[in-house]
């Protein structure tokens, strides 16, 4: 077993990287091995490996959360995003999602423009931002679907279309909230 | 002013605000001696108290030093433990420091002669 696999430094890496998410990602893993390397280093030179040892170790290296506001202290200051702006753009999303199912021809231009809207907001991380563009496309790909194949083909009773139906507007929902929980823990 | 959560003595205070100022020039002074890895570095430092509370918190700031071209990484094997990154000053890192070290003895005095009685 590596060091770094080890119970109580695995979790404290993982405490600096939850502290550290606001950080770019090239930073906050340069960050994460530079404290992962110091742990090995530190431990090798005082040929130890045991919980008491590498607790030391740790509690020298201090709280994570100061060690994440040293990091994020450098980082430039993050932009201030409205809550109002936020909701806005979430519902719009949403809305958006929706629309493409009813009049696609006003819902897919409004859809493309939210979701670039989206992609610059800078409270998202991108992961977050693939998540919702995904999720608010399920609506138009559906109708797409329903669409192209064939009235009657794709009659697989009721009983079964009816949680389809349900599922296509509950996932952009779904991903409106797990974005507007998102932005707010990062900001 | 922000109030002090912790409780701490406000000495506890101006001593991280004077840290902050210092460290990075403390750091560029130990690695005009050549290359040091980091936990060597910290080592140094250590010896003197009041330059580091947190060891981690060394290390957002030689990355700050990195990107800002005052000092060079690069990595070498060592015969126990993982490879260790060095740490080296770059002509701009040698400049940086010269000026400081011209500046801090005013600023010294300066602020002895205001809190001396």
């Amino acid at each position: 077993m590596t060091i770094t696999e080890h119970p109580l430094v695995k979790s404290y890496l993982a405490a600096v990287a939850r502290e550290t998410a606001g950080l770019s990602p090239e930073r906050r893993n340069e960050l994460l091995a530079d404290l992962e390397e110091h742990i090995a280093v530190a431990l090798a030179e005082a040929s130890a490996s045991g919980d008491d040892e590498i607790r030391t170790v740790l509690t020298r290296l201090g709280d994570p959360r100061t060690i994440a506001a040293t990091a994020l202290g450098d980082e430039l200051p993050a932009p201030q995003v409205s809550r109002g702006r936020t909701l806005a753009l979430l519902a719009l999303l949403a809305a958006t999602g929706l629309l493409t199912v009813f009049a696609p021809l006003l819902g897919v231009p409004a859809l493309i423009g939210v979701i670039w809207w989206l992609w610059r907001a800078p409270q998202w991380r991108n992961r977050d931002k693939a998540i919702a563009t995904a999720a608010a496309l399920v609506p138009p790909l559906f109708a797409v679907a329903l669409w192209v194949v064939p009235a009657g083909t794709l009659n697989f009773g009721l009983g079964a279309f009816t949680p389809v139906l349900l599922a296509v507007p509950a996932l952009p929902v779904a991903a409106g909230v797990y974005l507007l929980r998102s932005a707010w823990r990062l900001s | 002013m922000e109030p002090d959560i912790a409780g701490k003595p406000v000495a506890g205070k101006a001593e991280s605000q004077l840290r902050k100022g210092v460290l990075e020039y403390c750091v560029l002074a130990i690695l005009r001696e050549g290359p040091r890895y980091g936990v060597e570095l910290l080592e140094t430092l250590g010896a003197v108290n009041v330059m580091v509370t947190s060891q981690g918190t060394i290390y957002p700031l030689l990355s700050r030093l990195r990107r800002d071209g005052l000092v060079e990484t690069r990595w070498q094997e060592s015969p126990s433990g993982p490879p260790r990154r060095y740490y080296e000053l770059t002509p701009a890192g040698h400049a940086a420091l010269k000026e400081f070290t011209a500046i801090w003895p005013h600023f010294r005095d300066a602020v002895d002669h205001f809190i001396t009685d």
